[in-house]
């Protein structure tokens, strides 16, 4: 080969590179700002930015960006993966061996490695606030580290400041891990006097800063973070993605109703408790006003349950009057369709629902299904001058009817009756009184006054007799039911002492009894104490 | 963090029986001629080979008489010459690239230590130490590895070997020219460390006068409680006792009994009290001593006290404002700060003072732990041993054991070698106790156990129980005081009373006592090892402690630097790295190499142990080595699945070995590398049973004679694990002066063995050449 081939080839490697660098340079391209005037303006950059930027990709799209986890993530050369991988097995050791300065070291690498990644910060806070947390004896250390898995879901938040799933664990642990835990009862106060942890705003310059310097209370607190959930969800920065809106926004309203609890568990039975829990009836209800999206796409509102319960009746009036000239048309279709059953499948159907087999259950259900007229079924069945009157009618109906099964599954999933009756119930006079006079009772018996206890106990017991039998479908509901069966196994215990039993007739059958229905089908534990 | 290795003393250690009848300085004799021979005879074969075996005899000879004659006739002045060329070329090739990393290190190593985290010191400690490691081993491996090839292949080794020098010079010279550079960056590394982690962790808090909060009683003030702000992520508290006031002068007790003032505030200059005044009287009562002086000076803040002076024989009255006390705030994250605390214009001031106890060099004398059951039997009623462990409670991490509460169980430790007037205020003893519980208890408040000091000659000398409450991660210190009494009131002496010569005392005359602790709550468990309780010996200088962290990183740089001109006296540069790194990489993960081996090699027995085991445990049996051997013996004659393929040979040394006591955290799960390999590409994890086919058995198989390779490779290889003490100085515990000299002594028998073989390659590839 000669100098002068040599040089040609240069030329056109040199060239050929030059070619590729122009692809290279559209794909590539960074996004950035350009000045327009006194105007800052964003240039779109290369097809990647494009891409990113279109798929909440980019460093700026997912939060802030740190010049530490940057730095990191250049160091490893490519080794990121290794060293992740090195660095949770050095952290699951580290936790094993009760070495938590090794541990904390390994979190802080890890988070600086995977910033983005939003179930790394969802596990590991659950990991210090829940796991580690319990490791040790001294609440004080334990508290410590529950904080130390808020903080750490704080800085989570900071870097994915568009995760409803982050801001949803922050309430989460901020409302149960202080507020629900067995060490609740010194959770709380500490919280709430958290200097430390309130005194200085950790989520400044991001759009979750200024949270007012007044909410201490874990339930406001977490209450806070929820309505901020809601707005991620709302202003559409976050997505619904697996989360179920009536779950997601009820847990706000949930909140103001714990807290209006926790006021009440404290001891404050004035004006302010009554305030908080009208607050909460009126979230409660707002709750049903708001336009939810379904898993269906249907947006639906769960206080329309009765207007479109009552249309759906009405088009199945209708329905009936078209049909009324033919009587006997439905049982007709019925009669035809049980002819076309097998032998079995008739005799499963006959028989009594309690003593079939598993294999008759099939049968039957099978049988059932075949069964099933639809308003289309009778529509059909109609003469023709109504059928296709029937026919619109029948289309009607069934979308009405598949409208208010959802939203009844909706309001079911929340449980929005329950709550709806729950939060009216708490704003009566009767109910506070009830409850103040329970409350009294156990001071009195912590107190060993024996007397005032029974006293109390028994004005409590009669005010809350009034209660359930003013709003029955109290009784409907597991908590409330359990809530109440803890007053009677502590009124037992009171009476004990006096070496008394339950009074018969007792002002709260009711409740027993709603309890023991739970206790049969396996809702609630059985309580081995009322045996005794 | 475990850190409890004691070792003997450096001369015992060097000289007598060890306990595997050989000390280590026979051990090393020994090592030395069988390396010796072993490389003669290779020689000799390779020789042999190649010129037939007489002319192979006459050669090694005479390479053996010119070796010693070489090594005789080392010059130290060509040494140094040679040294200071290395030493050169060193900083030629840009070594304090080195150095400017780490500085480059230690200017960003703000962004990933966390000062707030539950123990800074040892965070930054433990980083700026690994640091360090990291890159003197980087250094030391690039220098000495890459030189000598490189000579080699330039030529430009000829300009030296053709100087009247030895070849023995060239590698020492070069080993000791690599290491003094080294030492230059690591001394100033060693001093950037030293102030960085002084000044990263030196704080000061405030405290604010609302900080300051009376304590009332009965409308009486007892006692402030104060706490400091927040700025360093912690918080410290404080309670300072409201009659513990003194005015400003500070007292002195000359023999005569006499209290001269020694130094005084403003507040009480203009009192008129001076320097070299003497008290005489306090509101009027006469002083008797420094002790009462200083009781009948305290009192409530600003109040005032009337004092009678003495100066120059004529006697003065004065009244002084008392104004001051001093008090500690609470252990936090580690350390504690002193607190002045003044009474100023009616209102309360506090001073912190600098953080005390975060840089310290504790000096802990281990005792032997054992433990006794709930029946309070020493034994194992099994196996007639002695227990050393307690219970279990489920934890993956075996190293402590547990004893349950309101039984006789006790956890027993034995002290040796206690001397007298070595502890004259008592016995300090630090203790951190884990709790583990059965039931819930009470959640606000620890369990409570009971510490009894016995005399182990008599073990019916023994202390009233000290009630204390177990504290976790965190040393808790309880002083047992000279004087105790017994369960019946009587009074002990800690070490006897010369005063007192009938008083029984707990230490015997040769300075052993016990120790034991129990946990008094019901269903509720203390867990303890060793470590976890100890005498508190007069803390060592933080600084030594420091000198010899880095001293150590010094012998691993003395060791990879001769390791490395071993190897590239008869390698290329690139090889030798890799081989110096490959040494290096497995001298760290000598403990995690012999894991895996012994998991692989004896992975059948392993599990055969585990089911007879199992069985045994459910019919609450707990089964000898000998029993379990005879058991799976058994087993194994009635063909029952899973003990047909284990070797029997094999199964009695793992029960020697006592493998299957191993910590679970310890394990090596998935095989060795075939096998782990072949789980990684097919996605199977680490504790899956492969289908056992041809493919896997070869597998198998394979990797166990690479273990077998593995472990013999272990016993020359240097642990640098041993070497590093970076566990010690940022956990807060003394360096042993004898580990410090073991290590020396290892270091020096590997340089010395890599000097005379990369001396002999070295000289003999110069004659091929």
């Amino acid at each position: 080969m000669n100098n002068q081939q040599s040089f040609q080839r240069k030329i056109i490697y040199f060239s050929l590179i030059g070619v590729l660098l122009l692809p290279l340079y559209m794909l590539s391209l960074p996004a950035t700002m350009r000045k327009d005037g006194d105007k800052w303006s964003e240039v779109e950059g290369g097809i990647l930015a494009q891409i990113r930027k279109q798929h909440n990709l980019s460093q700026t799209n997912l939060g802030e960006v740190d010049p530490t986890s940057a730095t990191m993530k250049l160091c490893s050369f490519g080794l990121q993966g290794v060293a992740e991988n090195r660095l949770w097995t050095t952290a699951i050791d580290a936790k094993e061996r009760e070495d938590w300065t090794t541990f904390d070291a390994s979190l802080q690498q890890i988070t600086n490695l995977q910033p983005h990644c939003v179930k790394v910060w969802q596990f590991q806070s659950h990991n210090v606030a829940y796991n580690i947390s319990c490791e040790f004896d001294d609440y004080h250390d334990r508290y410590h580290h529950v904080i130390k898995g808020l903080k750490l879901l704080e800085r989570g938040i900071r870097y994915n400041d568009h995760s409803p799933h982050l801001v949803r664990d922050m309430a989460l642990f901020t409302a149960f891990k202080i507020g629900k835990s067995d060490e609740a009862d010194l959770f709380r106060p500490m919280y709430r006097q958290d200097e430390d942890f309130h005194g200085t705003d950790r989520m400044a310059l991001t759009r979750f800063q200024g949270r007012p310097r007044h909410l201490r209370d874990n339930w406001q607190v977490a209450k806070w973070w929820y309505q901020w959930c809601d707005r991620l969800l709302d202003e559409k920065i976050a997505s619904y993605m697996s989360l179920n809106s009536a779950v997601v926004h009820s847990d706000a309203p949930h909140m103001q109703i714990q807290f209006a609890k926790s006021l009440e568990d404290d001891g404050h039975f004035g004006d302010a408790a009554l305030g908080e829990w009208a607050q909460a009836g009126r979230e409660w209800q707002n709750l049903g006003l708001r336009r939810l999206v379904t898993s269906q796409g249907t947006p639906i509102h769960l206080e329309e349950f009765n207007s479109q319960r009552q249309q759906t009746l009405a088009l199945l009036v209708e329905l009936d009057r078209l049909a009324s000239d033919e009587p006997g048309l439905r049982d007709k279709l019925i009669a035809a369709r049980r002819a076309t059953l097998t032998d079995q499948e008739r005799a499963a159907l006959d028989m009594d629902p309690t003593k079939r087999d598993q294999k008759q259950v099939n049968l039957a259900e099978m049988a059932n299904s075949k069964m099933r007229i639809s308003p289309r079924d009778v529509a059909m069945a109609m003469k023709p001058a109504h059928r296709d009157e029937a026919l619109r009618l029948a289309d009607r109906l069934i979308t009405a009817q598949a409208r208010l099964d959802l939203i009844a599954k909706y309001r079911d999933i929340v449980n929005y009756d329950y709550w709806r009756i729950r939060c009216d119930v708490e704003r009566l006079p009767e109910t506070m009184a009830a409850r103040k006079a329970i409350y009294e009772g156990n001071k009195a018996f912590a107190a060993s006054d024996l007397n005032l206890a029974l006293k109390r106990y028994n004005e409590g017991i009669e005010a809350w007799k009034h209660v359930t039998e003013a709003y029955p479908p109290l009784l409907q509901e597991k908590t409330m039911v359990m809530e109440l069966h803890q007053i009677i196994t502590k009124y037992r215990r009171i009476l004990a002492q006096d070496n008394r039993k339950l009074p018969k007739p007792f002002a709260l059958e009711a409740v027993q009894q709603s309890f023991h229905k739970f206790v049969k089908t396996g809702e609630l534990p059985a309580d081995r104490g009322e045996e005794e | 963090m475990v850190v409890e290795t004691q070792v003997p003393p450096f001369l015992s250690w060097l000289l007598s029986d060890s306990g595997d009848g050989q000390s280590a300085l026979t051990t090393f004799l020994f090592t030395a001629l069988v390396l010796f021979g072993l490389a003669t005879m290779v020689a000799f074969l390779v020789a042999a080979f190649r010129y037939g075996p007489g002319r192979a005899f006459s050669s090694i000879v005479r390479g053996l008489g010119g070796g010693i004659v070489d090594f005789v006739r080392m010059s130290p002045r060509r040494i140094l010459a040679l040294s200071w060329l290395a030493f050169r070329e060193a900083f030629r090739r840009q070594i304090w690239v080195g150095l400017v990393v780490f500085l480059v290190i230690l200017m960003f190593a703000g962004w990933f230590l966390d000062p707030s985290s539950d123990d800074p010191a040892r965070l930054y400690l433990g980083n700026v130490l690994n640091w360090t490691t990291l890159l003197m081993l980087v250094m030391a491996l690039y220098l000495s590895s890459l030189s000598l090839p490189a000579d080699i292949k330039n030529r430009t080794i000829y300009t030296i070997v053709t100087k009247p020098v030895r070849s023995s010079e060239i590698i020492l010279g070069r080993i000791v020219g690599f290491t003094a550079a080294c030492t230059v960056l690591l001394v100033i590394m060693a001093g950037a460390s030293y102030v960085f982690v002084s000044r990263a962790l030196a704080h000061r808090h405030v405290v604010v006068v609302d900080d300051i909060v009376p304590v009332k009683q009965n409308r009486q003030v007892v006692r402030y409680d104060g706490k400091t702000k927040l700025p360093y992520g912690h918080q410290h508290h404080f309670t300072v006792p409201a009659n513990s006031f003194a005015p400003g002068i500070e007292l002195s007790e000359d023999a005569a009994g006499h209290l001269t003032v020694q130094q005084v505030t403003a507040a009480a200059r203009a009192a008129d009290v001076k320097p070299g005044d003497i008290l005489t009287a306090i509101n009027g009562a006469t002083v008797i001593g420094l002790d009462t002086a200083e009781e009948q000076l305290a009192g409530a803040p600003g109040s005032n006290i009337q004092l009678t002076l003495s100066r120059g024989g004529a006697s003065h009255e004065a009244k002084v404002t008392r104004e001051a006390t001093e008090v500690f705030t609470d252990i936090e994250k580690g350390h504690r700060h002193r607190v002045v605390v003044r009474w100023v214009d009616g209102k309360l001031q506090a001073d912190i003072g600098p953080a005390e106890g975060m840089l310290v060099a504790r000096v802990p004398i281990y005792g032997l732990l054992r433990f006794r059951d709930r029946q309070g039997d020493p034994k194992d009623p099994s196996t007639w041993k002695i227990r050393q462990k307690g219970i279990s409670v489920g934890k993956l991490f075996g190293y402590r054991s547990y004893i349950e509460g309101n039984t006789l169980a006790a956890a027993v430790w034995t002290f040796d070698d206690l001397k007298a007037d070595q502890y004259p205020q008592g016995l300090p003893l630090d203790a951190s106790i884990r709790v583990y519980r059965g039931q819930r208890g009470r959640v606000d408040q620890g369990i409570t156990g009971s510490l009894t000091v016995v005399n182990p000659a008599k073990p019916t000398i023994r202390s009233r129980e000290i009630i204390f409450t177990a504290k976790e991660f965190t040393l808790d210190r309880i002083q047992i005081p000279q004087q105790l009494t017994d369960s019946h009131g009587k009074p002990l002496a800690l070490f006897g009373d010369a005063s007192q010569p009938n008083l029984p005392s707990l230490v015997t005359p040769d300075g052993r006592v016990e120790v034991w602790v129990r946990c008094v709550e019901p269903a509720q468990y203390f867990g303890m090892a060793r470590a976890d309780l100890y005498v508190r010996g007069a803390d060592a200088s933080y600084t030594m402690n420091f000198v010899k962290a880095f001293f150590e990183i010094w012998l691993q740089i003395v060791l990879v630097t001769s390791l490395a001109v071993l190897f590239s006296s008869f390698l290329s540069g690139p090889v030798a790295v890799l081989l110096t790194v490959t040494t290096i990489l497995m001298g760290f993960s000598c403990s995690f190499i012999a894991n895996l081996a012994n998991s692989v090699i004896y992975r059948e027995e392993l599990k055969v142990i585990e089911l007879v085991r199992q069985g045994a445990a459910q019919r609450g049996l707990y089964l000898t080595p000998d029993q379990t051997f005879a058991k799976a013996h058994d087993l194994r004659k009635d063909n029952v699945d899973g003990f047909r393929v284990y070797d029997e040979a094999r199964l009695k040394t793992a029960l020697r070995l006592e493998l299957d006591q191993v910590d679970v955290l310890d394990r090596v799960w998935g095989g060795g590398p075939l096998e782990a390999f072949y789980r990684l590409i097919t996605q199977r994890n680490l504790m899956i049973d492969l289908e056992m086919n041809w493919a896997i058995r070869t597998m198998q198989f394979l990797d166990k004679g690479l273990m077998h390779v593995m472990q013999y490779l272990l016993h020359v290889l240097p642990d640098f694990r041993r070497f590093s003490d970076t566990d010690y100085l940022a956990n807060g515990y003394n360096i042993q002066g004898a580990r410090v000299g073991q290590h020396a002594a290892v270091t020096l028998a590997f340089a010395l063995a890599a000097f005379i073989g990369g001396y002999f390659i070295f000289r003999h590839r110069e004659m091929a050449a």
